[in-house]
């Protein structure tokens, strides 16, 4: 299982990468970028099984990166960010995210929103 | 129509439990509240900050400070480090990741109608002050983790 994340922060890769591991994931791969257009880049020489991706980021945001890598990729993706207002999470999936987390979030949040994706 | 007072409870309360959310989840780390006031403006020195932007139907900013220990050893923790492992912009990403989480989870919480956050900004330093100047006072809440000072302020 190969995990993409997307997420301009880089402490914000490694909590998620952990979290990840302490979720007992099977995780064989983890690869990051630090916007949607480096995420998009990653994608075209790596296959991806599930995309784990933060909203706002510069150069390309969530949202974009969402809308540009549906014209062609149907990989998984889970929005993870702080805001969990119901409009973004409604235009978020209706642009093609499969799912969305709240920070923070502890191991058991992710084994619970993603476990479906690791089967 | 929610007069200030009812406003900066709401705000109160909302950042209370966002805090102590984000640094239990996250860090591990037992907050503790130890009282609020309203102070008339925003000034701080020589500590580190994560700062972020309101815009919207409320204008203004919430800032959380800590000394360098506290910023070190909750960076490490959240990021599954060791204190001495982390360089300079992981501890400036970090604070800025603590704020991002605390004013996300007070927006959510608090229910304030339409407002956006910014990225957030991060301060590490050892000499300077930094002032926001604002026509109404400051709510500032303290907190102690683990023996030091956390303080969060709520400039609207």
């Amino acid at each position: 299982m190969r995990v993409l994340i997307v997420d301009d922060s880089s402490v914000m890769r490694k909590i998620i990468s952990r979290g990840l591991r302490q979720a007992g994931f099977e995780v064989d791969d983890i690869i990051e970028a630090g916007d949607g257009q480096e995420a998009l880049q990653m994608l075209n020489s790596n296959n991806c099984d599930l995309i784990l991706c933060d909203w706002n980021m510069p150069n390309m945001d969530g949202l974009t990166f969402i809308k540009e890598l549906r014209k062609s990729d149907d990989t998984p993706v889970v929005m993870i960010t702080t805001e969990g207002g119901e409009s973004k999470v409604q235009e978020a999936m209706q642009n093609g995210a499969n799912g969305h987390i709240k920070k923070p979030f502890t191991p058991d949040t992710l084994k619970a929103s993603l476990g479906s994706y690791f089967k | 129509m929610t007069n200030r007072k009812e406003l900066l409870d709401k705000i109160a309360d909302s950042l209370r439990i966002t805090v102590s959310e984000v640094f239990h989840t996250m860090a591990w780390s037992e907050v503790v509240f130890t009282g609020s006031e309203e102070i008339p403006t925003f000034i701080i020195h020589n500590i580190n900050a994560g700062i972020t932007q309101i815009f919207g139907s409320l204008t203004g900013m919430i800032a959380i400070t800590c000394d360098d220990t506290l910023t070190r050893n909750i960076v490490a923790r959240i990021s599954g480090l060791m204190p001495e492992e982390l360089i300079h912009d992981d501890l400036l990403d970090g604070m800025g990741e603590l704020a991002n989480m605390v004013s996300g989870g007070m927006k959510s919480k608090a229910s304030l109608g339409s407002i956006q956050l910014s990225p957030p900004i991060s301060i590490l330093g050892g000499s300077y002050s930094a002032h926001c100047k604002t026509d109404r006072p400051t709510l500032l809440l303290n907190f102690q983790v683990e023996g030091h000072a956390l303080k969060i302020f709520a400039c609207l």
